[in-house]
């Protein structure tokens, strides 16, 4: 009987642990990371009496957690993917959305410039068609420069992104090497279920900020990786991670680690997964990418149509001059580098070759070992220049194996030491520095320096001139002389055209007559002479003049709007818009893989939730169908109690009788 | 498979959003008409459209310049043509002058009307456009192409020039004609050599005043008239290339518009069913949620 009442008792303690367990899950149905417990119950240790073993009632081994390790980790990685891929998607989708907007794109701006550049070409005397191309050319300018400033915000934006999550990254990390301490120091031989639980949490939100790797340790303590083996978490301490400034600019960010004694390491590079991988990678993969390549185009387009503009003539009868400021190209030196005198490198760079330039990035450095070398950022393509500084495409770099891209270097002063390095980034001011050069309507050279004449009155022969093209102008008088100090005079001599008169460098020049074939004998011109040719006398007479009062000469007009269809850029393969279109589809591309990898990731995300819940979730059907089974045995064990009771009763009543 | 509270709730909730994002986009499209919203919706497409855009606009000037151009030619063929009318007059006058029968008197008379020609004939060569640019004096459009010295000396200012426009990407087509090629590349038997026509005509009137007319002049004047028959054939022949052009443009457009609406334009059609199917769906999830939320054993309890 007090066997009974000992088993009864321990089935009333039991049930009540049970159904306070049930109690804890239902509790807990909806908290994040929650997994459910079980209690564990066990017989108590049999009792041997009269040759056979009697039970002794019930007892609780452990209250147990029902999870899976592996299921929990594969959360943990798939947390990382997707929130890589969702904040990917969603800064990438910004700049997307900026490029192609018909309202804010560079498209229909280059196309309405051209359009208006036309209407020039219709009526060069004009002023209003002129002054609405200068207006058009503002607004092309400002668009560059806002679609920039976008671009400039955005990367403001994603700094302060990083660094905010980089202070949460260093917030979880130091919250789990708590968790650590507390689970480490638990007393007792049961697992301390709601401790693990939260540290799970823990690593699960600090998977969605960074991809990371874990190894739990004998004392229960678990240690967190992340990139190549770089250590966050180690036993019981979190590692800090800092946001530094670039070394070559301001507005750049890296990350670094300490890695003691006042130590800090960059460790950017190392970063993939997460938030802070999405992030970093948006950066380079979009951000800059599509900024140097739009800066590109800023600086291929202003420097292609300057050429043009400085071979025709303006409306007040001037020789043209440059339209657009062509923006510099932007080479900054590491702040590590050797400044002291008489060191102090300062390495300068110059355009060379509009159309070689891309949207790359170059990393320039000298060695004491082995001399200067650049490497271009993209691939890490490396190319070593040599001891001495003579880059430069023009005069083969410094021979015609190496790349051309577009750019010479030179050191305007001081000398390199050992370890300067200099980032050189081509267009990434293009887009901001873009400027009008030319200040009024008047100066957009829609005539030609020079036209072509016949001596109509004395000739004999049927023969004409084309009107001429200037292929350089070089050899014209600058303003305020006329282009040729005096007329060129060709004469046919029967099998030659001879430059009878005129200034250097065409006197005296003479090519074979080729009824209709281009002439390119006299230096910077080129037309072609047809016809039935007399030599006289008198001979037939053509002539190159000055092209005094052409106010209504739309020659350069038109040149100039061919450029338009030209393959000025990409090496001579994509004209502007054609440039402009792959901006936009790489940017478009990279948005797309981006959506669908995000949805991808997501489903990936809710599957491994999924399987996790379907182990460690609560459902409240099984915990109500628990609590009655649970209430019902408990009841039972009283039930037990009470008969022991009334047997013990029965017992003394019949002593008493 | 074991089906947590949460995980229930969690999967209607995250059908119900992504039903609502589906509708949002289709919405989205029908209320721009477009299919392609941003680049990543399809990048090769919106390349292409960038393109045919810039084609459109081109095409758009071309047509704008063929306009320009097909009025600026209409205005010097009618410029010629008074100018054939004028020397085919002087012509008829120059024939009734050279008739012996007239005696010095009538010689005057005609004379007189031959002057007043011969000025009308000069002011035609000194024609201006709609926009006040002379019309022979090549690129030198503001100068006045044909100044008359006195004593018959008449002086080209212009040039040889000739404005093109561009009416396709290849193709320009000259503008203008130069004054000195009409009015001045003339073969002159009277003059034995190239004269303008005002000098010839000039001088036939000072001889004709002086009653000594000679006959060559009606040879010169029909060099001259067959010469502004020849720049009007020509004009004629450009303004028809050009109107061939402007069907051109037009085909050409018509064509790169129907292409572009292909890859950009929305098929309403298929949106507006796309629209009711995606209704239907989230109707569906959320009347699922509310059923099985209803669901719990704790209601028996």
């Amino acid at each position: 009987m007090a066997d009974m009442l000992g088993i009864g008792v321990s089935g009333l303690m039991a049930y009540q642990r049970s159904l306070q367990t049930v109690s804890q899950n239902v509790a807990n149905a909806n908290t994040e990371g929650y997994s459910r417990q079980r209690v564990e119950l066990g017989t108590q240790l049999p009792v041997f009496y009269g040759g056979s073993y009697l039970g002794s009632g019930v007892q609780v081994k452990s209250v147990e957690r029902v999870y899976d390790d592996f299921l929990i980790n594969q959360v943990r990685t798939y947390s990382a993917s997707a929130s890589y891929a969702s904040v990917y998607e969603g800064n990438a989708s910004q700049i997307d959305g900026i490029l192609a907007d018909p309202e804010i794109g560079m498209g229909p701006v280059i196309n309405d410039f051209f359009s208006e550049l036309q209407a020039v070409a219709n009526d060069p005397a004009a002023i209003p068609p002129r002054q609405s191309m200068f207006t058009q050319a503002e607004t092309l300018v400002d668009r560059f420069a806002y679609i920039n400033q976008r671009m400039e915000d955005t990367r403001g934006q994603l700094n302060q992104q990083m660094t905010s999550v980089v202070s949460e990254i260093n917030g979880y990390a130091e919250a789990i090497a708590g968790m650590n301490r507390s689970i480490v120091l638990a007393p007792g031989n049961n697992p301390p279920n709601d401790l693990l639980d939260q540290r799970d949490t823990l690593l699960n939100n600090l998977s969605e900020k960074i991809a990371i790797s874990t190894v739990e340790q004998d004392n229960g303590a678990i240690n967190v990786f992340f990139g190549k083996g770089q250590l966050l978490v180690v036993n019981l301490d979190a590692n800090v991670l800092r946001v530094d400034r670039s070394e070559f600019d301001v507005r750049d960010i890296n990350i670094s680690m300490a890695t003691g004694g006042g130590n800090w390491n960059d460790i950017s590079s190392q970063i993939s997964g997460g938030q802070l991988g999405a992030l970093s990678d948006f950066r380079t993969q979009v951000l800059t990418e599509t900024q140097n390549s739009l800066g590109a185009l800023a600086i291929g387009f202003a420097d292609t149509f300057n050429a043009q503009q400085r071979l025709g003539q303006d409306l007040n009868g001037k020789l043209g001059i440059d339209f657009f400021n062509v923006p510099g190209l932007e080479i900054l030196p590491s702040v590590n580098n050797d400044t002291s005198a008489p060191f102090n490198a300062q390495v300068t760079t110059a355009l060379t070759d509009s159309s070689k330039l891309t949207g790359d990035e170059y990393l320039f450095s000298y060695s004491s070992a082995t001399g200067y070398s650049i490497t271009r950022q993209s691939d890490g393509f490396s190319e070593a220049i040599g001891p001495t500084l003579n880059y430069d495409p023009a005069a083969n770099i410094p021979s015609a194996a190496f790349q051309d891209y577009g750019f010479s270097l030179s050191l305007a002063s001081g000398a390199p030491q050992d370890g300067d390095t200099f980032l050189i980034r081509p267009g990434r001011r293009g887009s901001q520095d873009l400027s009008m050069n030319i200040s009024s309507p008047a100066e957009i050279a829609a005539a030609a320096p020079v036209r072509t004449s016949v001596n109509i009155l004395s000739n004999t022969g049927s023969g004409v001139i084309s009107p001429g093209v200037v292929t350089d102008a070089s050899n014209f008088q600058g303003s305020p002389l006329p282009p040729l100090a005096s007329d060129i005079v060709m004469q046919y001599d029967g099998a030659n055209i001879n430059v009878v008169s005129g200034p250097a460098p065409w006197n005296g020049l003479s090519f074979a007559y080729n009824d209709g074939a281009e002439v390119t004998a006299l230096p910077g011109l080129k037309f072609t002479v047809s016809g039935v040719l007399s030599a006289g006398p008198p001979p037939d007479e053509f002539r190159f003049e000055s092209n005094t009062g052409g106010v209504g000469d739309n020659r350069n007009a038109l040149l100039l709007s061919d450029l338009q269809n030209q393959r000025l850029m990409s090496d001579g393969t994509a004209s502007y818009t054609d440039y402009y279109g792959g901006v936009v589809a790489d940017v478009g591309i990279l948005t797309r893989q981006a959506q669908l990898s995000s949805s991808a990731q997501d489903n990936l995300l809710a599957q491994a939730v999924n399987s996790r819940d379907a182990l460690s979730g609560v459902n409240l059907d099984e915990e109500a169908a628990n609590l009655l089974k649970f209430q019902q045995a408990y009841q039972a064990a009283s039930q037990v109690i009470v008969a022991a009771n009334s047997m013990f009763q029965s017992l003394l009543s019949a002593l008493r009788s | 498979m074991r089906v947590s509270t949460q995980m229930m709730q969690r999967q209607a909730v995250t059908s119900i959003l992504e039903r609502q994002s589906d509708l949002s986009k289709t919405q989205q499209q029908l209320a721009s008409g477009r299919k392609i919203l941003v680049p990543s919706d399809d990048p090769s497409g919106t390349t292409q459209v960038l393109a045919m855009q810039q084609q459109l606009a081109q095409s758009a000037q071309y047509q704008g310049n063929i306009d320009r151009l097909t009025s600026r030619l209409e205005i010097e063929e009618t410029v010629l043509s008074s100018a054939g009318n004028t020397l085919q007059r002087i012509r008829e006058l120059a024939v009734q002058g050279l008739n012996d029968s007239n005696g010095q008197q009538n010689r005057m008379a005609i004379a007189s009307e031959v002057w007043q020609r011969l000025g009308e004939l000069f002011d035609l060569a000194n024609s201006k456009d709609g926009s006040g640019e002379y019309l022979f004096s090549g690129f030198q459009s503001q100068e006045q192409p044909f100044v008359d010295l006195g004593a018959g000396a008449y002086q080209y200012n212009g040039d040889q020039g000739q404005r093109r426009l561009q009416i396709s990407p290849t193709r320009q087509i000259q503008s203008s004609d130069s004054g000195s090629e009409i009015f001045e590349n003339l073969n002159s038997v009277a003059a034995g050599g190239k004269q303008n026509i005002f000098k010839t005509i000039y001088d036939f009137a000072t001889a004709l005043e002086g009653n000594n007319p000679a006959g060559n002049i009606l040879t010169d004047i029909d060099v001259a008239m067959d010469k502004t028959f020849e720049v009007r054939a020509e004009i004629g022949a450009r303004i028809n290339a050009v109107e061939a052009q402007t069907q051109i443009n037009e085909q050409f457009d018509v064509q790169i518009q129907s292409i572009m609406s292909g890859i950009q334009d929305l098929d309403y059609a298929e949106a507006v069913g796309r629209l009711n199917l995606e209704l239907a769906g989230l109707q569906a999830s959320q009347q699922a949620f509310q059923r099985i939320q209803n669901l719990s054993l704790f209601n028996f309890l």
